[in-house]
């Protein structure tokens, strides 16, 4: 091809940033928006939740008034709803209405009175107690769902006001007629809706104005501009992307509180399981909500004032990208399925492990804390401590070493040994050493531990044949330890020995066999010959086995156990342990993200050191 | 041959019959404890009567045949899904020129580096979000993707070790791309494929976290799950777990050994090259 058609072909700077402004910018919007109407979701899920409280309050008054002929069933009315209201914490305050008359409330001395003609919330209140006495009127059959749905629509003329604050009504039924009407206010929690919207019209704005850039870098280049806007492009993105992970998180465990409160009360109330559930009919409620419109028609308006205002460069840059798939489309056809796969179930939920270390959980919600977590690791400094973050290191790097020494200096002399040509039964040998490798590790991990045990242990037997006493394996620091790094040498050396015996064949015989002649003795053979031609099969085993032991949590979690009192732990399973029995998710997210970083720090230097990948990228 | 390496010899021998007897004694005591009485955990090697009651107890009282199958399922599943997708991804690696090449590569390798812990909690998520709890796809998936990055980077080793030319010359013969990869590279890469069919065999075979978060009713157990159910702080338990424990590890060191010729070939050929 003509290189002058070649550069002409290639979009300027100025339009390509321009355009990652503009995509950067939009998916901020995108997200932004989501987070709004994921709060609004939220809310309105909220408000079912409320319905559902009014609903479980009117079903009891419905029995009560039942029960009314017989021996004053009303008169346990307020201790009913007080009763309901000690159950939930969030439920603020708790009204039943009869015509005009209350039959009951939680607020001291309202119940008995009528409703004042004169306060705005008792009009809007009588309204509603109409409204839903006509609803349940018009509909016979005004069973369960029905009534439900009916409450949910009639509460929503109660919670146009009042932030804060939910509002729900529903009709106690006798006969087939709303008899009462129960009213209850709900603490609601805050929302950030305001700050996203902002965050998402600050990002379309971005977007709009990188897509007039963009299109006028068609004629002449800017990128300083574009930079800058591609930072408050990215910012707002990032803070949208931030607040919305905040939100879906603090919603989820919303979602599993309210779930936990419906059930205590349908088992107080003896209701059959999942009358009182919200979740049930959560999916109609979510479709009422809607979308805003004008915001649908703002973000089209942008999106495609981006795309057709760089229509060009989107055209350049896609043809461009869709020419190298297609000429690299073979290798990319054998790529893909493995990189699909990664991608989804190792890479994803990396980012989102390591996202995991920026929050923190409280019961059930979420909470943004930005680097606390790894604040509160790495500035402790009581190392005596047994869960202290340096002393867990400590324990790992001294744990890593040693084994990684066993490992390899058995592996090699058990190597050499073998690689010996005179040697008979060399066969023999070799497969019944590789066994500890064969074995499933967590396997090799529980006879160890059996073999450790103090009265039955094979060990202490074979200890007392010298006259040692029994010893407490898993009681001192020391013993432990030791008990690990010898199950753990066990399960490793095979590989090393695997490694060293491949890397050995393939040594050319006629070099020592020169060696031999010009007088180099055993040691000067190895020194020369044998250790330089093992480097480069010997030093990515190593490295590889040092990633492994570093993160090697059978033996410890199955083995010691971190006994003494944790003090064995690694890090990893120090990690575990803060995720699983101490429950501290953000915590351990970022004791795993610290453990990555030390590892990846540790590959690149040593790799860079022993140029271990080197050949592989050739 | 002379004294000097005649001692040598009986040196070398004495030492490797002293290192295998070490390595063998854990087995062989778990082999004790499965065939003798549940209470003799004594050094000695030999049980004081032969008891197969641990065997039926483990067969006939718990669900094994279940958890068995379960595993043969996974583990099967796994290595047929993770050695496809690592040997085309492999063979891309080795033989083609692409952007991305590099970038995926280091990708993979710094796979290796990820804490399972850390991606454990995102995974069941992710499991849930699509129904997999519980489900024995779910397991194959996630181990076929952990299992991937290291037999790529073996069998991208091994490949890269494969002359080039014997590709040329089949080109020039009018052999298509994928019936060169189908019909040359394969075959010749058998060490090093059988031995990522073992490797990721065993990752099934043998994973047991993954399993012990993912599998929580019964009847979806794993071996390795059901069994570490069966260690508990009764001795009696323990002769169950032997026995358990020699049934499970029995298929896969057979495959070991069954493989275990191509082992030292396929592992360290694409490293020693480097």
């Amino acid at each position: 091809m003509d290189s002058r058609a070649t550069k002409l072909a290639e979009p300027g700077l100025g339009s390509i940033t321009g355009l990652i402004v503009s995509v950067v910018a939009l998916c901020g919007a995108t997200v932004g928006f989501a987070a709004h109407w994921h709060a609004e979701a939220a809310r309105r899920f909220e408000a079912a939740h409320a319905v559902v409280l009014a609903r479980a309050a009117a079903e009891q008054t419905t029995r009560l008034m039942a029960r009314e002929d017989a021996d004053g069933g009303l008169g346990l009315l307020p201790s009913t709803i007080a009763d309901l209201r000690g159950r939930v914490p969030e439920l603020l305050r708790v009204d039943v209405l009869k015509g005009t008359e209350l039959l009951a409330s939680t607020e001291p001395g309202r119940a008995g009175t009528r409703l004042r003609r004169d306060s705005a919330d008792d009009k809007a209140m009588y309204d509603v107690a109409k409204e839903l006495r006509e609803s349940v009127a018009a509909d016979p059959q005004a069973q369960q769902a029905g009534s439900i749905y009916a409450a949910y629509q009639v509460s929503r003329l109660l919670q146009a006001e009042g932030a804060g604050v939910v509002r729900a009504a529903a009709p106690a039924l006798r006969s087939a007629q709303a008899e009462a009407t129960v009213f209850v206010w709900l603490q609601s929690s805050p929302r950030s809706q305001q700050s996203t919207w902002f965050l998402a019209l600050i990002a379309l704005l971005t977007a709009a104005v990188g897509a007039l850039l963009a299109w006028r870098a068609g004629r002449q280049q800017a990128p300083g501009t574009t930079w800058r806007l591609l930072l408050v492009g990215g910012l707002a993105a990032a803070i949208a992307s931030a607040t919305f992970v905040q939100q879906i998180a603090t919603a989820r465990g919303e979602a599993n509180q309210r779930a936990q409160t419906e059930a205590a009360i349908e088992t107080a109330f003896g209701q059959p399981r999942g009358t009182m559930s919200a979740a049930g009919w959560d999916l109609a409620v979510a479709r009422i909500a809607g979308v805003d419109t004008r915001l649908v028609i703002l973000f089209a308006a942008v999106f495609i004032l981006t795309f057709t205002a760089q229509a060009r460069v989107c055209r350049r840059a896609l043809s461009s990208f869709a020419d190298t798939i297609y000429r690299h489309r073979a290798a990319y056809a054998y790529t893909a399925p493995a990189m699909v796969g990664m991608l989804v179930l190792v890479f994803s939920p990396f980012a989102f492990g390591i996202a995991l270390s920026f929050f923190k959980k409280t019961f059930a919600t979420f909470e943004f804390i930005w680097f606390d977590n790894f604040l509160e690791i790495l500035t402790n400094f009581h190392v005596t401590d047994p869960r202290n973050f340096y002393f867990t290191l400590f324990v790992t790097v001294a744990w890593t070493i040693l084994n990684v020494a066993f490992h390899v200096t058995i592996g090699l002399i058990l190597a050499l040994i073998l690689s010996d040509p005179t040697l008979r039964m060399k066969k023999v040998y070799r497969v019944l050493l590789i066994v500890p490798w064969a074995v499933p590790n967590y396997i090799t991990a529980l006879i160890w531990k059996g073999m450790f045990h103090k009265q039955f242990g094979a060990v202490n037997d074979a200890l007392s044949v010298f006259g040692v006493e029994p010893v407490g394996w898993f009681q001192s620091f020391t013993t432990a330890f030791s008990a690990n790094v010898a199950t753990n040498t066990w399960l490793g050396f095979p590989f090393m020995m695997v490694v060293c015996l491949g890397a050995l064949q393939s040594i050319p015989k006629d070099l020592y066999e020169a060696a031999s002649v010009d007088g180099a003795g055993k040691w000067l053979r190895f020194r020369h010959i044998t250790a330089p031609l093992l480097k480069p099969a010997l030093f990515p085993a190593i490295i590889l086995g040092t990633i492994w032991t570093f993160n090697q949590f059978n033996i410890i979690y199955l083995v010691s156990g971190g006994a003494p009192a944790g003090a064995t732990d690694i890090l990893i399973t120090d990690a575990y342990r803060w995720a699983f029995e101490r429950n501290r998710y953000g915590y351990a997210a970022a004791y795993a993200t610290i453990i990555f970083c030390i590892l990846f720090i540790y590959s690149a230097v040593t790799n860079r050191m022993t140029g271990a990948t080197k050949g592989a990228f050739e | 041959m002379n004294r000097g390496s005649i001692r040598q010899n009986i040196l070398a021998h004495v030492g490797l019959t002293l290192t295998t007897a070490a390595t063998l004694y854990p087995v062989l005591w778990v082999a004790k404890i499965a065939f003798g009485s549940t209470e003799d955990f004594s050094g000695g090697l030999l049980p004081t009567h032969l008891n197969l009651g641990n065997f039926r107890h483990v067969l006939a009282e718990l669900p094994f045949a279940t958890w068995l199958y379960n595993s043969a399922i996974i583990s099967a599943a796994t290595t047929f899904l993770s050695v496809f997708l690592a040997t085309t991804a492999a063979y891309a690696f080795s033989r083609f020129r692409f952007p991305g090449r590099q970038a995926g590569m280091m990708a993979f390798l710094v796979t290796q580096m990820f804490p399972g812990v850390l991606t454990m909690i995102p995974i069941y998520i992710i499991m849930d979000t699509l129904g997999l709890l519980n489900r024995l796809l779910g397991l194959v998936l996630v181990y076929s993707t952990t299992a991937i990055p290291f037999c790529v980077w073996m069998l991208k080793g091994y490949f890269d070790t494969i002359p080039i030319e014997l590709e040329e010359s089949a080109r020039i013969d009018g052999a298509s791309r994928f019936m060169i990869f189908r019909r040359i590279m394969l075959p010749l890469a058998m060490p090093a494929v059988a031995v990522t069919a073992l490797f990721c065999f065993m990752t099934a075979w043998n994973e047991f976290i993954l399993a012990a978060t993912f599998m929580n009713q019964e009847s979806s157990y794993t071996l390795p799950v059901g069994l570490q159910m069966m260690v508990g702080q009764f001795s009696s338990e323990w002769g169950n777990f032997a026995a358990g424990a020699l049934l499970v590890s029995f298929p896969v060191v057979a495959l070991f050994f069954a493989l275990q010729k191509y082992l030292v070939s396929g592992l360290t050929a694409g490293a020693v090259k480097g």
